[in-house]
């Protein structure tokens, strides 16, 4: 199963995907935490609205991903772990984070993120080490908004990162409850 | 070799940054050293037969030799060192410059970095950068 997964993640990145300067992005993606932590002066709030962005880019996302890949319905979340890093992120950051970290019930996994690019050339403050900023937490958002149009509610939240100094990035999914169908809610 | 001492300087001659890595001498006597190599870079850089970035040997002062090496956008990068009793290799020397110079590139694309070209250039990268090229570089 995991193969198969790998297979179509680099099958979608080959072939079914526009490229874009990496550097381009990098620096779009920097300019905007930047300006975010100018406009807000609060690394909370920043963390916040990456997060709120990643969502409306997460839900997004996900239609664009099963269209371009063809999956189907996942049977568990451990399946699902293993679609959003071997597919999800290999489909568009070229990245493939390892799962790791298995709660006891199931109902939670890490993602660990050995190489991010959004990370190259960035150097935190340490103001903003101190005050707990989550540079890459878009990604959080991304990964909470696209499990969310598949009617699952989780929480998705980094709890290491290099530029924080930590060994490696780490984005902990926790599962709260399946969603029933129910009419879409609105954008934050 | 020994690196004696790393030093930056802005487009319009201001230093913004000296790593001093002799513990005997003081920073004033490396600043000299720096402005006196500009006036030697600005004379083989308007010579200008070859587009390298890497100037080889400037000057020699005692018992130190200079090296430079000019960025693209006009900043120089000075590399003072003790003579060597061995010939050293410029490429070698050429490697240091391009470390530095791709450390520089590193800093300068940091989103959080706010300084103007004139500022005093201050990140903990770039200090570990040139303290590793220091360390290497000790006997």
């Amino acid at each position: 199963m995991a193969k198969q997964y790998r297979n179509i993640g680099e099958e979608a990145w080959k072939n079914n995907v526009e490229k874009v300067s990496a550097e381009l992005f990098i620096f779009t993606y920097g300019s905007l935490v930047v300006q975010l932590v100018k406009d807000y002066e609060d690394y909370g709030a920043v963390n916040k609205q990456l997060d709120k962005m990643g969502y409306n880019i997460g839900v997004r996302l996900i239609d664009d991903l099963l269209a371009r890949t063809g999956l189907e319905r996942c049977q568990d979340l451990h399946a699902t772990a293993e679609v959003i890093s071997k597919v999800g992120f290999k489909m568009f950051l070229n990245i493939t984070p390892s799962v790791a970290n298995w709660s006891a019930d199931s109902k939670e996994f890490s993602l660990i993120l050995d190489d991010n690019p959004l990370n190259d050339f960035c150097e935190l403050p340490p103001k903003a080490i101190q005050d707990g900023l989550w540079y890459s937490n878009v990604l959080c958002g991304v990964v909470r908004g696209a499990l969310e149009m598949m009617q699952m509610q989780t929480e998705v939240t980094f709890v290491r990162d290099v530029l924080r100094g930590d060994e490696t990035s780490e984005i902990r999914v926790k599962l709260e409850r399946m969603l029933d169908e129910e009419v879409p809610v609105g954008d934050d | 070799m020994k690196i004696h001492c790393v030093a930056v300087i802005s487009r319009r001659g201001n230093p913004i940054y000296l790593r001093n890595f002799d513990s005997v001498q003081e920073d004033v006597k490396y600043h000299y050293l720096a402005h006196t190599s500009c006036d030697v870079i600005e004379e083989r850089v308007a010579a200008g037969k070859s587009s390298d970035l890497y100037l080889g040997l400037l000057q020699t002062v005692g018992d130190m030799v200079v090296y430079g090496y000019v960025m693209n956008t006009g900043n120089k990068i000075i590399l003072v060192m003790s003579v060597p009793e061995s010939m050293v290799r410029s490429g070698e020397i050429r490697e240091i410059f391009q470390e530095i110079h791709a450390a520089y590139i590193a800093l300068a694309c940091n989103p959080f970095n706010e300084k103007r070209e004139e500022d005093r250039l201050e990140s903990s990268k770039f200090d570990m950068v040139v303290d590793e090229l220091g360390r290497i570089h000790a006997n």
